[in-house]
Formats: structure tokens, sequence, C-alpha cells
């Protein structure tokens, strides 16, 4: 298993591009590969190649998995060796979303190669909601944010009402984020972002609505908190994350209730038979894991009906 | 008796060729020819008394009572005197002071928390800031002023006229559950969005979007510019409209009925820029939008919401239905007709 450090420069998507003289060359090993193997006939090795790589221009799924697809084009192109099932999870760099993908034999059309089957990246994240949904659970981009601290007077059972205003008043909104507020209204997914003020230390950050952060209350016990932004109630910005309050020595306090957002988000997908999982550390202290499960073989099928569960836990 | 029958004539003919005009007016196509008033010039007064016309001359007071409650809310020097009178209505059946008594505790709730027992609270906040030194002086200032609001409510009970309840008045929900009892439109709009929010796209369920819905429906029938404001940026968010420029032209509509979209209203997320110094000062609804969307883009935003205060007008609750449906992302995965989300 490869792990991917996304504190490293993010990978060029444009990298994935191929010249017309290596094109050339690779075509011919492509139909070789294409003719004489069939896709149906190709196991998936077990344990499973598992990647992670990010995309400086990703603004929706369609982006990410056009990045995950070059991807697993390159990869064959540059060692020779296709695997099919490998899984790759793709990140947006500037955009907040991620989305995994299978590596497939598929119908596509490709620059130089034209159309056939080649081998494609197919999404296990099912749509552009899921994308910001996974991003948020995977790297909870606004934990660059320190913890913010309760008093004593609001420990963990306090109202959400309170302890949302005692985080507004450590970290409230200072401004929407430029002029382009509402930049891809028109275009999903659309993400709403606002500057919020670290009143401790004077900084700016930027803080996706859907974004947690920490708190940590004066007995040592912790929380995850979602911000909402302003939208839906004015003051009320901040809604605390079901089932993640943790002791001082991080174990969970609560059991998770299902369906909760921090409870592992159950996609439904098909791909092949093989358990898999992959290890992410964002650059906070903060990991994220997801892993394959409970895969039941479609009668009459190569393909696997598999559930996916993606988990967040600090590390 | 001639020269009377002849200024008698002239001021009919005069009124049916205003009247003719502004027929014309109102029919005039909304498609894209429609002009979008710049947004780097506020909307003369003239335009909105018109719009406002448009509307019958039925533009809604909100408040059941006397009281523009939201006035009084902003006007406030002092919480505890505005909740002590704002209290008394809403007892007396006053839903949008029931509104805003809750949104005084609310804003309130952690001045009280923190300083109802300190013999000093101006004390008590200097050292906590002390303790920030990066702390900008703006939000100093934000802070001092919410103290001097709500410090005397914080210590003082401004419930002591009304009759004794178990559990007491403290509760903002309490005021706001009065509210939405009350059909007031803002309340409304808070319970569809709390409603709404707090559903996950992967555990939506009908009968929360078929309430939210509900509560969007009996808001927007009320044609309380502020509700429609708010709840016209709530559905800029594709997660709860499959189409965000509908919350666009809702909330565009808003400013055009009256509301005042600028950043000199504190009610506006974006009036903290006038003080933060981090986007422009000045900028009010249309300018943001303007900025995101486009020329074009803004003058459909407007042509549309020149469409939602015509339905408005007409009264017919089916040309209203396509600006209140909840069809985004959180909708996509309800299968309506039952409870079950759609795996």
């Amino acid at each position: 298993m490869r792990t991917a450090d996304l504190d490293s420069p993010p990978p060029d998507v444009q990298k994935y591009q191929v010249t017309p003289a290596s094109a050339l060359w690779h075509l011919l090993l492509g139909a070789i590969i294409v003719l004489f193997i069939a896709p149906s006939e190709v196991k998936a090795a077990n344990p499973v190649q598992t990647s992670a790589i990010s995309c400086s221009t990703c603004a929706s799924l369609a982006d990410l998995q056009a990045a995950a697809s070059g991807y697993f084009l390159n990869n064959y192109f540059e060692t020779g060796v296709y695997q099919i099932g490998a899984i790759v999870l793709v990140s947006g760099v500037t955009n907040p979303i991620s989305a995994f993908f299978s590596e497939q034999w598929g119908s596509s059309c490709i620059p130089y190669f034209g159309c056939g089957t080649h081998l494609v990246a197919v999404a296990i994240t099912p749509d552009n909601a899921h994308t910001a949904l996974l991003d948020n659970q995977l790297f909870s981009r606004a934990l660059g944010l320190p913890t913010v601290k309760m008093p004593p007077t609001l420990p963990s059972n306090e109202t959400d009402e309170l302890i949302s205003l005692q985080i507004q008043a450590t970290i409230p909104i200072s401004g929407p984020l430029g002029f382009n507020f509402w930049h891809g209204l028109l275009n999903y997914p659309q993400f709403q972002y606002y500057k919020v003020l670290d009143t401790r230390t004077g900084l700016t950050t930027n803080v996706y609505v859907g974004d947690s952060i920490t708190v940590t209350y004066s007995n040592g016990d912790t929380e995850q908190w979602q911000f909402r932004g302003p939208l839906p109630i004015a003051t009320v910005q901040w809604t605390r994350v079901p089932g993640t309050l943790r002791d001082a020595a991080g174990h969970l306090v609560v059991a998770v209730p299902p369906g909760s957002p921090s409870a592992p988000v159950n996609v439904g997908f098909v791909a092949p038979a093989t358990n898999w999982n992959i290890t992410v550390r964002p650059p906070v202290n903060f990991c994220a894991a997801a892993s394959s499960e409970i895969c039941i073989g479609v009668p009459g099928g190569n393909d696997w009906s598999c559930t996916v569960a993606y988990f967040v836990f600090p590390c | 008796m001639k020269r009377i029958t002849t200024v008698a004539a002239t001021l009919v003919l005069v009124a049916v060729a205003a009247g003719v005009t502004y027929r014309h007016e109102m029919r005039r196509s909304p498609a894209p020819e429609v002009k979008a008033p710049s947004v780097d010039q506020p909307r003369r007064a003239s335009d909105v008394t018109l719009l406002k016309a448009r509307l019958h001359g039925s533009v809604v007071k909100p408040s059941v009572g006397t009281l523009d409650w939201h006035s009084e809310f902003l006007k406030a020097q002092d919480y505890f005197t505005f909740v002590g009178t704002a209290a008394l209505a809403a007892q007396n059946g006053d839903p949008r002071a029931s509104y805003y008594v809750g949104r005084a505790l609310t804003e309130c709730a952690l001045v009280k928390n923190k300083y109802q027992d300190s013999p000093d609270p101006e004390g008590a906040l200097r050292d906590e800031i002390a303790g920030l030194p990066k702390m900008p002086q703006w939000v100093q200032d934000q802070r001092f002023k919410q103290l001097h609001l709500c410090i005397r409510l914080a210590k003082e009970d401004p419930f002591d006229k009304l009759p004794k309840r178990e559990g007491g008045y403290w509760d903002s929900k309490y005021w706001y559950n009065q509210a939405l009892a009350g059909h007031d439109p803002l309340a409304q709009i808070d319970a569809a969005a709390t409603t709404l929010s707090s559903l996950s796209a992967n555990a939506s369920n009908y009968d929360d979007i078929n309430s939210a819905e509900s509560n969007i429906r009996s808001a927007l029938a009320s044609r309380d510019p502020a509700a429609l404001f708010r709840v016209g940026l709530f559905l800029t968010n594709p997660t709860y409209s499959a189409d965000p420029l509908r919350g666009a032209a809702m909330a565009l509509a808003a400013c055009d009925l009256g509301y005042d979209c600028s950043s000199n209203n504190p009610e506006n997320f974006f009036s903290i820029c006038r003080e933060s110094a981090q986007c422009p000062a000045d900028a009010d609804l249309g300018y943001y939008l303007k900025q995101s969307l486009g020329d074009q883009r803004f003058a459909q935003a407007y042509a549309r919401a020149q469409q939602l205060i015509d339905s408005l007008a007409q009264s017919d609750a089916s040309l209203l239905e396509p600006f209140i449906q909840i069809n985004g992302t959180i909708a996509a995965n309800v299968s309506k007709g039952n409870n079950n989300p759609v795996n």
C-alpha cells in the first residue's frame, strides 16, 4: 500500500498526457493487452494496490475522474503493469472534494488512442454531493485551526447554541471570501466559504461550509463541531457532530448513532471482490482511512457488490 | 362649468395613460431584455414604491402588533428593556415580538453565561482581551458593544411581569417555538433551515423535507421581505436547490420589496465587512451577486425576481411552487411517497 503525503507538491494532472511518439508505442502495447487478455479474465491481485493523489485543477467529480484515469494510464505506461481493481483516492487542492476510483476496463475515448476499451477510472464515490462530504471527512481542512477551548462554564453537555456562540467569539466570520462568494453558483459543486478570524492568532483562515473543527472542553474531552455558515440561521453557525465526543484519553464517550455524519458513510457500489484499505495522513494530526467491507458477488456475473466505509479519527 | 369638465377630462386621460403605461410595464416580458439595476447605485425609492404597488398595495406588515420589532431590535441600546417590552407583546399574541425575544436571548446567551455573576463584567472582559493580544480592534469593539447591550439582561429578570411558568422564560427555544406556533415567517424559515441543515446527504427523510417545504410555503405566502431574503440565500445552496439561481432571484426580489439588502443592515452577514475591512465596506447583495454571476446571469436572476414578485401579487400558490421545492442533492436520495432513503 502506498500512502500519499498531501504536504508534498500535488502531481500535475497534465503529467498524464501522452505525446504522439509515446502514444504509438503504447498503442501497440495496449492493443496487445486488449486483444489477448480478455478483461473478464483479469484477476485483481490481493492486496489491491492503493494510492492517493491530489489534483490542483479539479472542481468536480468528472475532473477527479479524469485525473484518476490519467493516473491509471500513466502508471501503466511507465511500468507496463496494470491492476484491475486498484484504488486511487483523488483529492482537490483548491476545491474541497475527494473521490475514490477503481481501475477497470471500460469504453472511453483517449487522445491519440481513439475510442475503444481502455483502462478507466470508475467512481466509487457516487456523486458530487459525496465528493464534498468525503473530503471533509477525510481531511477536515478547517482543522488547520487550533482547537477551540471552552471555559469551565461551558461543558460538553451545554446547549449547541451556547457552545456555537463561544466558537463564534473565538473564530468569528470576518467576511465572505473576496468577490466570489457565490463562485460556482451555477456550476455544481458550489462551495460556500468564509474568512474566519482566529482571535488568538490574529490570522484569517478560509472555512468551507461543512468543515469541522475540534473543540476541547475544560475537562479534556474533545468533540468535532461542523461549520454551517451564517445563511441558515445567523446566530448559530456551528453544530456538533454527533458521536464525536471523546474523553481526554481519546476514547469515544458515546456510541456513534447510525446515520450520523461521523458514522462510517456506507456507499453502495460495484467493485471487484477484493478487500482493500487506504490510509491518508492529512497535514494535521488527523487520520482518515477507508476500506471495503462486505463484498458480495453478484450472481451470474463478475461484478461484486461492496460497501465502502471510510473513517476519520485523531491520530 | 365647461372649464371644470375640461380639467376633469384631462385628468381622466392622464390617469388612463398612466394606467396603460403601468399595465404595459407589468406585462413586459420578464426575459433577458429586463434591465437589471446598476449595483453601483442603490435602487431609487420610487422604484421600490412601484414594485410594492405591484403587490396590489398589500405589502405585508408581518407583525400583527403595532411595533416593527425588527427595527426596535436593531435600535435597542439595552436588550433588557427591549425584551421586557417585546415579551409582553409576545404574550399578547404578537409572534414577531416572540421571535425577537428569542433573538435577543440568543445574542446575549454568552454574556449571561460568562458575566452574570461577575461583580465587574467590563474588567473581566478587559482581562480576557488582554490575554488575546492579537485580537483586532474591531473585534474588541464588538465585544464591548455586545456586553453593553446584554449585561443588564444577564443580571436582571425582564420576565418578572409575566405569569410564572415551569421552566421559566430564559430558553430562546421557547420564544422561537411561540413564534412558530403563531406562524411568524422568520420563525418558519429558521425552522425549515434547521430541519434541512441537520439532514445529511445520506439520511434524507421525506417527512423532514416536506415539513421544511411547508414552512417555506407559508413564509413565502406571507410576502414578508425579510423571510424571502433569508430563504433565498439559503436556497442558493445546491444541497437544497437543483437550481440555485432561484435562491438568488428570491433574495433580489426581497430587496425590491423593501428589505434592506445593504451592508448597513446588521442582519446581513456581509455587514461585517464594514468593520473587518476584509471585503468592500459598502457592497450590497447585488454587488456580490453581480460579481459572482456576471452581467448576463445577474440579469437572468433579476428577471426571475420580477417573475416572483408578479407571482406573489397574483396570490396563486401554484405559481410559487417552483420557488419552494427542496430538490437539491439532499432530496436526490429520497423516494417521495415513503420515508425510506434510497440506497
